[in-house]
């Protein structure tokens, strides 16, 4: 499937802003069932300075700064990809073994996994965290189990928007099973990694359908997160706990991290400015 | 080891030291003889005698006491506790130190070979010489960082390590300290009251002195500008206050001749890093931080990051300025790679470690191991993540003790345990004689132009009362640390070090928005408390000669000082009590606390002066309360006497101006019709003209004849007299004619022009009621302050975080 993703974000201030440091994590990012055709970023007002970096974990990420009073600021990123999904596992592994070997990683597959089976800015590790994974996981092998962890989530957590907010910690969500697509996706990585798994954000787009016999709204699409568990001589595999399905042909991928915290799309300061609006429109269109 | 020496005459000051049998004692071998290189010191201190030191140690604690030092705790306000020195210093000989010095130069090249590869090609992480969770768990770990060449080339500029003596004599290392590291400004005070205080014995000791370390600090500090090598600017960043090290920042930023900045001084514009000054922006070329890093920056590092600037690490990533140490060195605090350091240090250097590690495991590794055997253990966070102190397992009651295993199960990663060891032992003042107390100390070194220099010294600590509590926070003591030699001592002053000839500047150079913000305060708050203590003194002055006036003055009150009317000693409430705003305490804390935010643009002296008016003030008003206040009102004086004739009139000094002009205008504004009316006739005169400072002149005019025109002009609209309403107006007019024009500019004068207009045609005979003129006076002055504000001191605004995203799904 081809897609094109329109991802505008526009904040308007009440008085002017003399100064905003940005730092955007919008462009989709090649995957090995992902290929990214096409992609820009358009900014308005001008920036004064402008980076686009490769961050730590291969995402592209761009800075940029805006000097001299304005009083709206647009970021626009466009993005073409072809999406294929990736060939399924043909083996799995006990989750017991795979985190015994993440602790001493034996080539630079596992070493560079290992980097996500630590506690993070917004994935602590607890016990309780841990007893939910274990219910999950059983004595299974690690896909098996991490399919279960996820379809518990959608089964026992309501998706409710009004239930967290964006500085709810997991293990709020852990007691008050509910959420959004988001929170779940820290859950379930906070709950693996307390076992010792390698578990990795994924923020990105998903494809979806208007109600039948309407036409598809612009600019109602939104930004999407799920999750990815690491598989020994295999690779990330993908899970979205919010819709209960292994991501195949509809996810499109923009960035990996430990967390949001790690890719969050958009990030800014400013000086000045009053109180700001800030509106988001996305469209996933598919093209071809 | 030296062979003891023959047993010299026992000295009597050491008569009732006796160490504990079986420990080490930095200064007697276990028969009790001295140890060679304490000698000299200790026949110093002992020809004193015990009185002696007493005498002599008062005026080294007045130093202590006058220069404001102490160690704020967080949580506990910006008065903080004073820091309590020992008279005794600890002595280490030069060849011992010589073993000191080898052996934290090591640790510094392995940290940073560690630092090197975990930011770059991982090679270790590769090939299992680094455990990944030491690596990947650790907070300090900053990802963004990956990205960012450190400053200067390398990660590690400046390192502190802590060591201790065990019973056999062998030194430990038992942290690595790898940001910024405190107290370095703590250790050149220190040397400073000790020396004060005991100058032959310091002399006669031989010891080496610090500030060729300081020296060779600021002289890395310029070289590893990314640019204006010649001259660089460097800048202190210290964390807003409260916080434990603002004072020694303040210190250091005074000793070094660095200005001290805050993240909001600093603003980053077309990735380069600049000064907010008053009427520019000016371009930073390196900054010595004092932040801890991931609070640094809230754009790319922590988001609540509330010490930092946004886009500095951006700023460091394009080379445009270099920080030091550079952003994510904290990975090196870890306290998994202090408990590998020897196997670290045989991989990574091919060396044998010289100067070994505090035995310490990693909970990670064997937790069950840790968890049976804790009492053996002091167990530390492996990652150092705030300031939370090591838990003595052999100390914690058994319901203590579960609740930590269950901690320590529940994240290993997180937890070591450290051997404990009891540390050698050495003499402590007590009122009765010395003391044998456990000692720990901390060490510094920093890159020179070939390696590592060490300070010939330290900040050395005894626990206070309380077992291993050495941390200040918990009522340690700290100690001078004497680096003696036998041979020649070298003298640097940090005058020499700088180049030959500097261009000549007027003014006194950049002024930072926020200190001007905190000038103008300490300006109003100075002559408030001024105001207040005159208030307080002439009702006690009534009330002791019964003079009917005390009450019209007592009445006044509550409209003069508005906080003062919610309590029922109104008096009290006007010196003593703390907790009310408008009290002469309280305005003098506050007083202090701007003083202490712009530290480095007042004098000594005045900073003396603002520090021992606060101790002046009674608990309570009592007897002898007029002779009190008549010191406060003369030393408030003093410290308008340094504003005036000790600081360059400068843009800093004409906030400083502003604000004390302000006030006064403001107080005569409010003094006038509250006392006039609430009498009715004229019996307040004197007390007028008193509160007003102006009876002299009053007297010399028109002798004892009171009347009101006259008492008018005088106050109102005399431009000669400096307690006058019109001399203030004239006064404030100058000042913003000074005020400096560059992207801002003064605020238009046309208001107060036509009030002194006003003023110049009023006839003191014609005010029937000054109510009027005096509430116009007020008004357009509150105008004047307020576009005062907004015009130069608003870009001490905060950046503030925008919201992030929405998102949702299907």
């Amino acid at each position: 499937m081809k897609y094109r993703i329109n991802h505008v974000t526009t904040y308007r201030y009440t008085s002017p802003v003399v100064l905003s440091h940005n730092l955007v994590h919008l462009a989709l990012r090649d995957t090995p069932g992902q290929r990214v055709t096409t992609s820009t970023l358009t900014i308005q007002p001008e920036p004064s300075s402008c980076t686009p970096i490769t961050d730590a974990f291969g995402n592209r990420q761009t800075l940029f700064a805006i000097q001299g009073a304005h009083r709206e600021l647009q970021v626009a990123a466009i993005g073409e990809a072809t999406v294929t999904g990736v060939t399924p596992p043909t083996h799995d592994h006990p989750w017991v073994e795979v985190a015994k070997r993440l602790q001493k990683p034996p080539n630079a597959y596992d070493l560079a996994a290992a980097e996500f089976a630590f506690a993070s800015p917004l994935c602590p590790i607890s016990p309780d965290l841990k007893k939910f994974a274990l219910d999950c996981l059983r004595k299974d092998d690690v896909i098996v189990g991490a399919t279960r962890l996820s379809s518990t989530i959608h089964r026992d957590w309501r998706y409710d928007p009004a239930a967290t907010t964006i500085s709810t910690p997991v293990s709020e969500v852990l007691q008050q099973r509910a959420g959004v697509c988001q929170d779940f996706a820290h859950l379930a990585i906070s709950a693996l990694r307390s076992c010792g798994l390698a578990a990795r954000y994924v923020s990105g787009y998903l494809e979806t359908d208007p109600p039948p016999g309407t036409v598809k709204l612009r600019g109602a699409d939104a930004s999407h997160a799920w999750f990815q568990i690491y598989l020994p001589d295999y690779g990330w595999y993908d899970l979205d706990p919010t819709n209960d399905c292994h991501p195949e042909a509809r996810h499109i991928t923009c960035a990996y991290g430990r967390d949001f915290s790690d890719v969050s799309p958009t990030r800014g300061l400013i000086l000045g400015g009053g109180r700001a609006d800030i509106s988001v429109m996305v469209d996933v269109d598919r093209i071809g | 080891m030296p062979i003891p020496a023959p047993a010299p005459a026992p000295l009597a000051l050491l008569s009732d030291y006796h160490p504990v049998p079986g420990g080490w004692d930095e200064c007697l071998w276990p028969a009790g003889t001295i140890r060679d290189h304490w000698r000299d010191t200790l026949i110093g201190l002992n020809a004193l005698g015990h009185n002696g030191i007493e005498d002599r140690w008062q005026d080294g604690e007045r130093a202590l006491r006058d220069n404001g030092v102490t160690y704020a705790i967080v949580g506990e306000g910006s008065d903080g506790r004073p820091w309590n020195v020992d008279r005794i210093p600890l002595v280490i000989g030069e060849d011992e130190w010589g073993f000191i010095q080898t052996g934290i130069i090591q640790r510094a090249r392995l940290l940073e070979e560690l630092l090197h590869d975990c930011y770059g090609p991982r090679r270790l992480l590769a090939d299992g010489t680094l455990s990944p969770g030491s690596v990947f768990a650790h907070p300090g770990y900053l990802r963004p960082c990956l990205s960012v060449p450190p400053g200067g080339g390398h990660h590690l500029h400046l390192l502190a390590i802590d060591l201790l003596r065990t019973e056999n004599g062998q030194w430990m290392v038992t942290n690595h300290r790898c940001q910024s590291p405190t107290g370095l400004g703590y250790a050149l005070e220190n040397r400073v009251v000790l020396n004060r205080a005991f100058p032959r014995v310091f002399n006669s000791s031989r010891v080496l002195r610090l500030a060729g370390f300081f020296s060779d600090l600021l002289q890395h500090l310029r070289s590893v500008a990314p640019r204006n090598r010649d001259n660089p600017r460097i800048v202190v960043l210290t964390p807003p206050p409260p916080h434990p090290s603002s004072f020694e920042n303040a210190y250091l930023a005074r000793y070094l001749d660095l200005p001290l900045v805050r993240g909001e001084d600093l603003t980053v514009r077309s990735d380069g890093v600049f000064l907010k000054t008053l009427d520019d922006l000016v371009p930073v070329d390196v900054i010595l931080r004092r932040v801890d890093d991931h609070s640094a920056d809230p754009l790319e590092l922590d988001s609540a990051g509330k010490a930092g600037t946004a886009g500095l690490l951006h700023a460091a990533r394009r080379e445009q300025v270099a920080i030091v140490n550079p952003f994510g060195c904290s990975l090196a605090e870890n306290a998994v790679w202090l408990g590998n350091a020897e196997s670290l240090c045989q991989r990574v250097l091919g060396e044998d470690l010289t100067m070994p590690s505090a035995e310490t495991r990693w909970a990670a590794d064997d937790v069950d191991g840790l968890c049976k055997d804790i009492s053996r253990y002091v167990i530390k966070r492996a990652f150092r993540v705030g300031e939370r102190s090591p838990m003595h397992g052999g100390s914690l009651n058994p319901e203590q003790r579960a609740r930590l295993v269950a901690e320590i199960r529940a994240t290993p990663h997180a937890f070591v345990g450290q051997i404990h060891h009891d540390a050698s032992t050495m003499p402590c003042w007590s009122p009765s004689g010395l003391v044998p107390r456990p000692v720990v100390m901390r060490a510094f070194a920093v890159r020179n132009g070939t390696g590592w220099s060490v300070m010939p010294g330290g900040l050395a600590r005894v626990a206070g009362n309380e077992k291993h509590a050495f941390a200040m926070q918990r009522g340690g003591v700290a100690k001078d640390l004497w680096v003696t030699t036998a041979g020649t001592i070298p003298r640097t002053s940090l005058l020499t070090s700088a180049r030959a000839e500097l261009p000549v500047i007027r003014g006194s150079g950049q002024v930072t928005s926020r200190v001007g913000d905190h000038l103008y305060w300490f300006g109003r708050y100075a002559e408030r408390a001024e105001a207040s203590a005159r208030l307080a003194r002439a009702i006690l002055v009534c009330q002791e000669s019964e003079n009917g006036n005390a009450d019209v003055l007592l009445r006044a009150l509550p409209v003069l000082r508005r906080a003062v009317a919610n309590h029922s000693n109104r008096l009290n409430a006007l010196v003593a009590d703390g907790n009310c705003i408008d009290s002469v305490r309280q305005l003098l804390t506050e007083l202090q606390r701007t003083a202490l935010t712009a530290r480095d643009r007042l004098s000594d002296d005045t900073w003396r002066m603002v520090n021992r008016l606060l101790t002046m003030v009674p608990d309570q008003l009592g007897d002898g309360a007029v002779t009190v206040l008549d010191d406060i009102v003369a030393g408030l004086v003093s410290i308008a006497g340094f504003a005036k004739e000790n600081t360059v009139h400068g843009p800093a000094w004409l906030f400083l101006e502003l604000g004390r002009r302000i006030e006064r205008a403001n107080h005569i504004c409010a003094l006038v019709p509250a006392l006039l009316d609430s009498a009715g006739d004229d019996e307040t005169l004197p007390e007028l003209l008193r509160l007003a400072d102006s009876m002299i002149t009053y007297r010399s005019r028109y002798l004892t004849h009171l009347q009101r025109s006259a008492v008018l002009d005088l106050l109102l609209l005399d431009p000669g007299n400096p307690r006058g309403l019109r001399f203030q107006l004239d006064a404030i007019l100058t000042a913003l004619s000074k005020l400096p024009t560059g992207a801002t500019t003064p605020p238009p004068r046309a208001s107060l022009d036509r009030l002194i207009a006003l003023f110049t045609s009023t006839e003191a005979g014609a005010i029937t009621d000054p109510g009027a003129l005096l509430a116009d006076t007020t008004i357009t002055l509150q105008g004047l302050a307020d576009e005062l504000g907004s015009r130069y001191l608003s870009h001490t605004a905060m950046s503030r975080q925008l919201g992030r995203t929405s998102e949702w799904s299907t």
